[in-house]
């Protein structure tokens, strides 16, 4: 395995590969099995960093699905079944109909509100997904420029009320102005 | 409960009108595209990267008969959102557990007149056609936006050839940075795009409903304090184009919002009475490409926000007064 | 170049490698996800196997609306509930809440969950990578950290950056040596 080959590897694992390199990841992994191998550990690198790992063993399912699969075929064709499982993905559960109903009559009352838009971070109650998988993360926050620079809350919620009542006037953003709205304090 | 107090739109001020020599092929792209942005039916996902943040937003419009209908959906972290129905804007925030929804009193109707503010921003403004290049695996007219002054952000904007959607803008600071970017990474025109699509998914019964009954509009001229404050410099070409009341259904107060516009770039000035002992921004802070600029005065919170440079933030904040209004 | 989009046309072409590298690329991601229904960890790949399976039969029909992981995840959550379903057991109602809140969601980066067991050890680990990001030289640690937790593409890096792409991606490989390094030694030379 060349630094050249384990660097395709690692563009893998961030989708960083041309369609050529496409071919030449794929007749590598065909060819060397110690490519698998780099591969998984560079994926695990990467899968740590994001809290995904459950385990603390590198898991490899493909050999049981691929045998799974062989013995399982025409597997690429069967559609009608199949489709109705997904379909039921797509299904809506019955408090989205009664939300939906609710928004609807807020509208046509013509509901009219300003309110703090969004609440505050710090009083949110932390996902355990947030709090201990990512505080990495957050030691990276402090050029961020996706909150206002401002340390206290009550602050904070009235520059964002702000905000929104703004966007509505913000100028060639156009189309795209609430997005700074969608993704304020996002990290 | 009282709400909307008041709402007036001000006509635009005629401005001097020494139009540079702007490439009339880019105003008229310039024209399209607004009204593209109202008029089509997209879905698509766009970036939106500010600093070093970057986040994927989901973007659903619908304009038929009805109006128009848009919902946008943060991709990455918690899945926040934001439904606009004409002139309703239904802010969803999962973690806060908090549903909002206000009415904007010019909603769709702002900025319907895009011409007249296209050749109100004329003389402020030099716009070129740059190079044709591929956004979103679309063909794309560039447009060059720069301001004459530092008083104001440029823009390069990239334009759908055939739909003159906009597929891609920047914002773009004093020495060429670019500020903040929304480029579609997918967008697809046309498609109908079904009901469901556009309601929330996240709201639920545990939320925390925001919102007030609508009230009586008052007539201004009752009420005349509304002039007591006076906004004493302001950038060459902006004028007042928007103003209006509101009582803010969570804590009750009290803000008058005026809006200042040179036709691309625009300033909000938010003038709230103090009700209780509260903290404000004294200075000068910025999320992304807006800036906003906060002080106390007469027992008000008078805070300028807009797309425009800290400079322009800070001169016009630092020039608003307040006349008792029997002195003046 | 979309290499999962890529990928997904070559599954749909016949290639059953191609899939090997989606299955490769999102199978910790996608466990994961399953635990946070199914607790216990062998049920849990067992529910991922057939959540892979169940994408891999359904793949003809995928047309690329969303982004190829979303699209997994939503097989996964459902995978996960029906098998829920079949072993009689429900969910913790929490769960299912936020979960269905948010199913149907095109989104590249959805809500997952972290169960007790894996939060706890995920503090050794954490400060391991921590420290291995601490002690590469100044350049490798910023591209690494612009691509994991900035989520910036090579191209973006490498305008931040101000040097070629290909030197974007060789840092980035060789943090991620590193931080395998050093997570290997913190495990006590458990085998990953």
């Amino acid at each position: 395995m060349t630094i050249k080959q384990q660097e395709l590897l690692s563009a893998f694992v961030d989708g960083e590969l041309n369609e050529q390199e496409l071919d030449e990841l794929l007749a590598l992994m065909k060819s060397d099995d110690s490519a698998k191998q780099d591969y998984m550990r560079y994926q695990f690198s990467s899968d740590l960093l994001h809290g995904y790992v459950t385990e603390h063993k590198q898991i490899d399912l493909t050999d049981r699905i691929q045998q799974a699969l062989s013995s399982d075929e025409p597997g690429v064709n069967v559609q009608p079944t199949e489709n109705t499982q997904t379909a039921k993905v797509f299904a809506l559960p019955d408090w989205f109909w009664k939300q939906t109903a609710g928004l609807a009559a807020a509208a046509s009352i013509g509901a009219l509100a300003v309110v703090g838009l969004m609440s505050q971070p710090q009083t949110v109650m932390p996902t355990t997904n947030m709090a201990q998988s990512e505080p990495m993360q957050q030691q990276t926050q402090v050029a961020d420029s996706n909150r206002w620079t401002v340390g206290e809350s009550e602050v904070e919620d009235r520059l964002n009320d702000y905000l929104v009542d703004h966007n509505e006037y913000a100028g060639a953003s156009g189309l795209f102005s609430y997005a700074r709205v969608v993704s304020y304090g996002e990290e | 409960m009282r709400f909307l107090l008041h709402l007036l739109v001000v006509t635009f001020v005629s401005f001097s009108t020494t139009a540079s020599a702007d490439n009339p092929e880019a105003m008229q792209i310039l024209e399209k595209m607004t009204s593209a942005a109202k008029t089509l039916t997209y879905e698509g996902v766009f970036n939106y990267q500010s600093g070093r943040n970057l986040q994927s937003i989901r973007i659903f419009h619908r304009a038929d008969e009805n109006g128009e209908l848009e919902r946008m959906i943060s991709l990455n972290g918690a899945a926040r959102e934001v439904i606009r129905s004409n002139d309703m804007v239904t802010c969803i925030n999962p973690d806060g557990k908090q549903v909002n929804i206000s009415r904007r009193p010019l909603g769709r109707g702002f900025p319907s007149d895009l011409p007249r503010r296209l050749s109100s921003a004329a003389p402020y403004y030099e716009v070129e056609m740059g190079g044709k290049s591929r956004i979103a695996g679309k063909e794309a007219y560039q447009l060059l936006i720069t301001p004459i002054d530092n008083y104001r952000y440029g823009y390069h904007l990239w334009v759908d050839a055939d739909t003159y959607l906009l597929l891609k803008s920047e914002l773009v600071g004093q020495d060429g940075d670019v500020l903040e970017t929304f480029s579609f990474s997918s967008v697809s025109t046309g498609e109908p795009i079904p009901d469901y699509k556009f309601k929330s998914l996240l709201a639920d019964d545990d939320m925390v409903w925001h919102k007030t009954e609508p009230g009586k509009p008052i007539d201004i001229e009752k009420h005349p304090h509304e002039f007591e404050w006076q906004v004493n410099w302001l950038p060459d070409g902006f004028a007042l184009v928007a103003l209006q009341n509101r009582l803010r259904a969570n804590n009750g107060a009290d803000v008058e919002q005026r809006v200042y516009s040179d036709g691309l770039s625009s300033v909000s000035v938010f003038i709230e009475k103090i009700r209780a002992k509260h903290n404000h921004l004294h200075g000068a802070s910025h999320v992304g490409g807006i800036n906003a600029f906060g002080t106390i005065m007469n027992a008000h919170f008078v805070t300028v926000v807009g797309e425009v440079p800290a400079v322009t933030v800070e001169k016009i904040g630092s020039t608003i007064a307040f006349t008792p209004v029997n002195q003046q | 170049m979309n290499v999962d989009q890529e990928l997904v046309r070559r599954v749909q072409a016949g290639d059953k490698k191609a899939f090997d590298l989606l299955i490769m690329k999102y199978q910790q991601r996608i466990i994961h996800v399953i635990t946070g229904f199914v607790h216990d960890p062998v049920e849990a790949m067992d529910v991922a196997q057939e959540a892979f399976i169940k994408a891999y039969r359904a793949l003809p029909g995928f047309r690329g609306d969303s982004a190829f992981y979303t699209w997994l995840y939503r097989i996964a959550i459902n995978t996960s509930k029906n098998y829920l379903t079949a072993a009689s057991r429900r969910p913790p109602v929490s769960d299912v809440d936020a979960m269905d809140a948010t199913i149907y969601y095109d989104a590249p980066e959805l809500k997952e969950f972290e169960t007790p067991e894996s939060s706890l050890m995920s503090d050794d680990l954490q400060q391991a990578i921590h420290d291995a990001i601490q002690e590469l030289p100044e350049d490798t640690a910023t591209a690494i950290k612009l691509r994991e937790f900035e989520g910036l593409s090579y191209e973006e890096i490498a305008q931040a950056m101000d040097c070629p792409i290909g030197t974007v991606r060789s840092r980035i490989f060789r943090a991620r040596e590193a931080i395998d390094k050093q997570v290997k030694a913190v495990m006590g030379g458990e085998e990953l």
